[in-house]
């Protein structure tokens, strides 16, 4: 039995790899069969003019360019947050924080990696009730700023342990390296640390973007709605992919609607691939050629 | 003289590494430090730029003084400024750890620290070359100065970390295991340069390799790990 346990593990792992690619591919063939990839300019803009749309001088009514819109801006305010916080408090954890506080910082940022997201909506949506009951009609309403904020909140642990991982994993004799020529901490910090550590970095940056831009259950309690339009501000509700694609599929009236879904899913799957890929590609140009393939 | 170690003891948390140590290094001399790991050779090293502090949680007692800028002084005096103490002791770590920057930026680092601490930056292309040739390297990156210092290999980036200590024009030089990671043909190099760096500063090296020891080094030092209380 001994003998034949590492062949075993072999047979079981090529047969989960196998049939995890084949259910992947079909899953995806079938969205793009779907969806009817390539899509048309019509599914995007729906009757608007295309330019204009773009121009933000006419309203799209029928068409996903709200919901992509929405995604988009969405994703910047959520990572426009989550990034310097993030990173920060990475740095902070891996080289000042010592002792208990560690520890208890450490432990808090996990017990929120490991939160629902729903609860992290709820945290949302809580926030806004509290500035209506404090500020009557003046605080934040359910809006993409809130939405944005929230989902900061989701992806701030991954951030802030991925750059504190990314520190940790340089060798000691880079991290003492500029302080033997008199370099203080935070030059340390500036100039060789955070350089170095930059591909694993950018790296939890562009997962955070892809948790931003799939996540439904925030913005569902905290500002987006079905039909929204291209927000004017930040403080207006807002239109997303995922949202998009909860709201349709659940509330299809014909099979063109649902249609629409697929078309919204594909979108977000090939906005993921492109993030997914700008991550590899940055790891390897960004990364130390000297390291590589050691 | 140039170091003066007086009753030196180290300590991470109880276990001691160095105890009661005493050593005079002289000036422009290659001093060599071997012994068993854990006997304190790093750490020996790691208290003549003051390098544990803030890194390790350790305890140091005892005095160490050296002649730096033309007088003695005891280098964990209050007065003592930390960036200066460490551009006068340059360091160079076991494995090479060039910054993630260009060859050029490489070199100019410690420049660019004084300018932060000082308010001077005094480097001319010259400057750079003259240090460069100093360790074998000019010939080697004269064309690509602008190149991430990672594409060289390992012997070169040693040097261009040598090379990089001495653009701060330090009066003591640490080494710790220079050469471990290295090749025959790089170890070589590095050797022949030290010989010839020692005209310029004083050398203090970590090395476990006896033979290497015997070919460079003026004055042996072998350490041993205290007798556990």
């Amino acid at each position: 039995m001994k003998r034949r346990l590492p062949l075993l593990v072999d047979v079981f792992s090529f047969i989960a790899f196998f049939v995890y690619t084949v259910v992947f591919a079909v899953v995806i063939l079938y969205l793009i069969r779907r969806a009817g990839f390539p899509f048309t300019v019509e599914s995007v803009f729906g009757s608007a003019d295309p330019v204009r749309a773009l121009l933000l001088r006419e309203p799209v009514f029928d068409g996903l360019f709200p919901a992509i819109s929405g995604t988009f801006l969405l994703v910047v305010i959520s990572v426009g947050i989550a990034v310097p916080v993030g990173i920060g408090t990475g740095v902070w954890l891996s080289e000042y924080a010592k002792g208990a506080l560690y520890h208890v910082m450490t432990l808090f940022l996990d017990i929120l990696a490991g939160l629902p997201s729903i609860v992290i909506g709820l945290f949302g949506f809580s926030f806004i009730l509290l500035c209506h009951r404090l500020f009557p009609g003046k605080g934040p309403g359910f809006s993409i700023i809130v939405s944005g904020a929230s989902l900061s909140v989701l992806v701030l642990p991954y951030l802030a342990r991925s750059t504190e991982a990314a520190l940790q994993s340089l060798d000691n004799s880079v991290k003492t390296a500029a302080l033997s020529l008199g370099a203080s901490r935070m030059e340390n910090i500036r100039y060789v640390l955070l350089p170095k550590a930059s591909p694993s970095i950018l790296s939890g940056i562009l997962l955070s973007i892809a948790r931003c831009a799939e996540d439904t259950a925030v913005i569902m309690l905290t500002g987006a709605v079905a039909s929204a339009g291209v927000p004017s501000g930040v403080f207006q509700r807002f239109e997303a992919l995922p949202f998009y694609i909860f709201y349709t599929s659940s509330q299809y009236t014909c099979p063109s609607e649902l249609d629409r879904a697929f078309d919204a899913s594909v979108i977000l799957i090939f906005l993921s691939t492109v993030l997914f890929g700008v991550s590899l590609v940055l790891n390897k140009t960004v990364s130390d050629p000297a390291t590589e393939g050691k | 003289m140039k170091i003066r170690i007086q009753g030196l003891s180290f300590r991470y948390k109880r276990a001691y590494v160095l105890e009661r140590f005493n050593l005079d290094m002289p000036r422009n001399r290659i001093t060599a430090v071997s012994g068993p790991s854990g006997a304190g050779k790093s750490t020996l090293l790691f208290c003549l730029n003051r390098l544990w502090e803030g890194l390790y949680p350790g305890n140091m007692e005892g005095r160490i003084r050296s002649f730096l800028d033309n007088e003695w002084v005891d280098i964990y005096d209050s007065k003592v400024s930390l960036p200066w103490l460490r551009q006068k002791t340059g360091m160079v770590f076991q494995s090479p750890n060039p910054f993630p920057m260009s060859i050029r930026d490489n070199l100019l680092f410690p420049l660019k620290l004084a300018a932060c601490s000082h308010g001077k930056r005094t480097a001319a292309e010259g400057d750079l070359f003259a240090v460069l040739k100093k360790v074998y390297l000019y010939d080697e990156v004269k064309e690509r100065m602008e190149a991430p210092a990672a594409c060289l290999s390992g012997g070169q980036q040693q040097r261009l970390c040598i090379a990089r200590a001495l653009m701060a024009n330090p009066e003591i030089l640490l080494l710790d295991e220079p050469t471990s990671s290295l090749d025959p043909v790089a170890e070589e190099r590095i050797e022949t340069l030290l010989t010839d760096l020692k005209s310029e500063c004083t050398i203090v090296m970590v090395s476990h390799s006896e033979s290497q020891i015997r070919r460079v080094a003026d004055i042996r030092v072998r350490i041993h790990p205290p007798r556990p209380a």
